[in-house]
């Protein structure tokens, strides 16, 4: 067997349940184990990777599912999914899809794809670099309200969904800071969630609106409209509106002004 | 085996391993950490531009780092990763490492990365097939690479050399180097039953840049290279008559250089000051030589 047919085979034993004849009898095994067994070390290290990537990629799934459930998952996705990545950090980007898939998840948990997807864009804000931030002036803005424009930073991500993704995410993050143990049931799982994230030096701020304050915002970057265009789209009240520039200015959300 | 009042080990650089939960402890500590330079693992380098690389980059300010490759997959039938090696240049060219480092062996597929370092049968046709890899590799990056000897828990019948036979002759016809891990050395040696010593005095000394250090489980049945625990005495000592070697053999080769020393932990990470307390004992040991 030459060196590309060895390499062929050695992956077709990963994807199938029956070892190779010709690859066992290749091979030498350490010590007092089978050729099957030392195949067997290599295939348990490839699965216990991945699914260590899953656990930090996906720590709220985890947290909603608990480690029986999760692992469960995991291991069928992982059977589903060989690894294309270099980068573990990537592995698991089509859980969100995998899960819509899953018809019993979807029915216990209508919440779990949506987790999934914010926990990818959470990360992928995390890695990007940190920019620079310039207070918005709201004074200008008085004058010419409806022909402001804003040019939103790159690293501004939206995220919306018909459950509390927020409060999951925070819960999973106060029982490992609080170290105490939290239920869902203290949750109000089924308010909908509108949020901006952002890079904040190291971290990921994410900022929560109601619908419309989302809504104007994402019409915004999409559309590249003016405010004045934007509210002529959405029934936002001035309360709405003064609310989500005061939160604008203090959560320090990165956006420029253009006139 | 001692050589007195001629071996001085003052130069050699020890190190250990970059791991994400030390990042703050370090960040806070820089400037009088015990230690002479870092290696980070490449891949968690490479598609990052927040806290991870903001820190690699401010350790850089202070400390050479050395990078370490797991998925250039230099054994792998397919061709090179081209995409890999060009994400990889433009970080050397970001941090400027002191070494660069992959390991021989092959990872799995483009189609099935199989995350593991993988080993193959040492054939003609193995090495040719590497050897021309290695060129085209290091001469877009215009720098050498250095391969490290796996831990390996199969070999191949169809070998036509040893794992060290054949890195020799890599670096002899490439120009690469050698990451010399002990501890896989260790590993192999009582699973594969051979004397660790007899394959550390077939290395050709003139290659070797780099040296790892680490722990491994006893399985009962195999040992397993985790990376989760102290050095074990077998390993310092294999380490200890290796530097000796060296050292000695510095003294009448020009080409020798003493390699950087440097300590991984992978799993069960402890907090920073144990594992810098692990790493002073290579400073100590190496003192210890000296006497």
């Amino acid at each position: 067997m030459d060196h590309k047919k060895f390499q062929e085979t050695f992956l077709n034993h990963f994807r199938n349940t029956h070892p190779s004849k010709d690859l066992l009898e290749m091979i030498i095994p350490i010590g007092k184990l089978s050729s099957g067994k030392v195949l067997e070390i290599y295939k348990n290290d490839y699965e216990a990777r991945l699914l260590e990537a899953l656990q930090e990629n996906f720590e709220a799934l985890w947290f909603v599912l608990g480690d029986e459930l999760f692992f469960s998952l995991s291991q069928k996705y992982i059977d589903a999914h060989p690894s294309q990545v270099k980068d573990l950090r990537f592995y698991g980007n089509s859980m969100e899809q995998y899960i819509r898939k899953i018809e019993f998840l979807t029915n216990e948990v209508p919440f779990l794809s949506d987790l999934a997807s914010f926990e990818i864009l959470f990360w992928d804000v995390f890695h990007q670099a940190s920019q620079s931030y310039q207070q918005i002036n709201l004074q200008v803005m008085e004058h010419e309200m409806e022909r402001v424009k804003f040019l939103f930073r790159s690293d501004i991500t939206f995220f919306a969904s018909n459950w509390n993704i927020g409060e999951i995410w925070k819960a999973r993050n106060q029982e490992e800071e609080l170290g105490i143990s939290l239920k869902l049931d203290s949750i109000k799982i089924d308010d909908s969630f509108y949020s901006v994230f952002f890079k904040k030096n190291d971290f990921v701020k994410i900022c929560y609106f109601n619908e419309n304050q989302y809504k104007l915002l994402k019409i915004m970057k999409d559309k590249s409209v003016s405010l004045g265009e934007v509210l002529e789209m959405i029934p936002i009240t001035p309360t709405e509106i003064k609310n989500l520039f005061m939160a604008i200015v203090k959560e320090e959300i990165p956006l420029i002004l253009v006139k | 085996m001692k050589v007195k009042n001629t071996l001085c080990f003052n130069n050699v650089k020890v190190g250990v391993g970059l791991r994400h939960p030390h990042f703050s402890y370090i960040e806070e500590n820089l400037s009088h950490l015990k230690i002479d330079f870092f290696e980070a693992i490449t891949e968690n380098f490479l598609s990052t531009k927040g806290r991870p690389f903001r820190i690699l980059c401010k350790i850089r300010e202070q400390f050479p780092i050395a990078l370490h490759g797991v998925s250039l997959s230099i054994a792998s039938s397919e061709k090179i990763d081209w995409d890999y090696v060009k994400k990889c240049k433009t970080l050397y060219d970001e941090i400027d490492p002191c070494l660069v480092s992959d390991h021989l062996c092959w990872t799995g597929s483009s189609a099935h990365n199989l995350h593991n370092l993988l080993p193959f049968a040492y054939t003609k046709e193995s090495f040719d097939l590497i050897a021309g890899k290695i060129e085209e590799v290091q001469n877009y990056l215009k720098r050498p690479l250095l391969f490290e000897n796996l831990s390996a828990y199969f070999t191949l019948k169809n070998s036509d050399f040893s794992e060290v036979e054949f890195l020799n002759r890599l670096c002899d016809r490439t120009g690469c180097g050698l990451l010399v891990d002990i501890n896989n050395i260790y590993v192999n040696s009582i699973n594969q039953k051979f004397q660790a010593s007899n394959l550390l005095n077939e290395i050709n000394l003139k290659h070797v840049r780099q040296i790892h250090l680490a722990g491994h489980e006893d399985f009962g049945d195999y040992l397993f290279d985790t990376h989760s625990r102290p050095v074990i005495k077998e390993v310092w000592h294999l380490f200890s008559d290796f530097m000796m070697k060296m050292q000695i053999l510095k003294q009448s080769e020009t080409q020798v250089i003493m390699p950087r020393v440097l300590l991984e932990w992978d799993e069960d990470i402890p907090e920073f000051p144990v594992l810098e307390a692990e790493a002073g004992k290579i400073f100590s040991l190496l003192a210890g030589l000296e006497e």
